[in-house]
């Protein structure tokens, strides 16, 4: 499999998140689906995770910023706009109130590839910016000394 | 510039961390380095960063786990570990990119996600909320 080829699968699973367009991750979400740090298994954990996602954040928006690939691997950095939160939002379990409030937060990626479908995806999030965009936790007095730039 | 030869460059800087050896990361990041999540700029701030890392743990130990390079860029997740002071035990996820020039670390982008904060931190935030 390509590497350009591994690429492209990246970029349409991403304009298919953003366009909402479910029939598009039959064709390239792998059954075998995992995504560890999200608890995400399989192509129905997956289209469940994305629904739940989009009901909190329904105009959620993903960029792709940079993109590499090696082997099976397609890396990515993301810029996520996630829209006003004006649904409940299953964080992990726990459900969290709208707070109508919209933030942008970066993400870093590694999908893996084979047989033209995504059998794996692994990221970071800047989950601590986005819950402090949320209001949702603010800095300690020791916190806003430490990194003022990070506002209060 | 090899792909194998640039992901060798991040082992290395990272076997120096964890060797306590900030002397040797001259070999492998730029003068001019920059952090453009972290916001460091320049080798002596990050040598600074690390020197306080190790002092609040000091037993703190970076692992690679996976690892891909494309052109000068090279994506890296990592696991950190690390005893506070306190006590308390932390593990952290750590994404990065690198970009290499020259055979050195320029620029990084990434950050770490704390395994189990975000649930216990959402937890607390929930029963407030609630």
């Amino acid at each position: 499999m390509s590497l350009e080829k591994n690429k492209s699968i990246v970029r349409k699973v991403t304009e298919a998140e953003n366009n909402r367009d479910f029939a598009v991750f039959e064709e390239l979400i792998s059954p075998i689906y995992v995504n560890q740090s999200n608890q995400i298994q399989g192509f129905e954990g997956y289209k469940q995770f994305l629904a739940k996602l989009f009901t909190a954040f329904p105009h959620w928006y993903e960029t792709i910023e940079d993109i590499i690939a090696e082997g099976d691997k397609v890396c990515v950095r993301l810029r996520i706009d996630t829209g006003a939160h004006t649904g409940e939002f299953d964080l992990l379990g726990i459900k969290v109130p709208p707070t109508g409030k919209q933030s942008t937060v970066k993400s870093i990626q590694i999908w893996r590839i084979v047989d033209g479908k995504v059998v794996e995806q692994e990221g970071v999030y800047a989950e601590l910016d986005l819950l402090r965009q949320m209001g949702l936790i603010v800095p300690t007095g020791e916190g806003k000394k430490l990194f003022p730039q990070n506002g209060s | 510039m090899s792909l194998e030869k640039n992901k060798a460059i991040i082992r290395k800087a990272i076997e120096a961390l964890n060797k306590r050896d900030l002397a040797a990361l001259d070999q492998f990041i730029a003068p001019d380095y920059v952090d453009h999540t972290n916001q460091i700029q320049g080798i002596g701030s990050l040598k600074q960063f690390y020197s306080r890392a190790f002092e609040d743990f000091p037993d703190f130990q970076r692992t690679i786990e996976d690892i891909a390079a494309q052109g000068d860029k090279v994506w890296a997740r990592s696991t950190i570990t690390g005893t506070a002071l306190t006590g308390k035990k932390m593990e952290l996820t750590s994404m990065n990119i690198f970009r290499i020039v020259n055979g050195k670390i320029a620029e990084t982008w990434g950050g770490v996600i704390q395994k189990m904060v975000i649930p216990r931190a959402a937890g607390e935030l929930a029963k407030q909320l609630l």
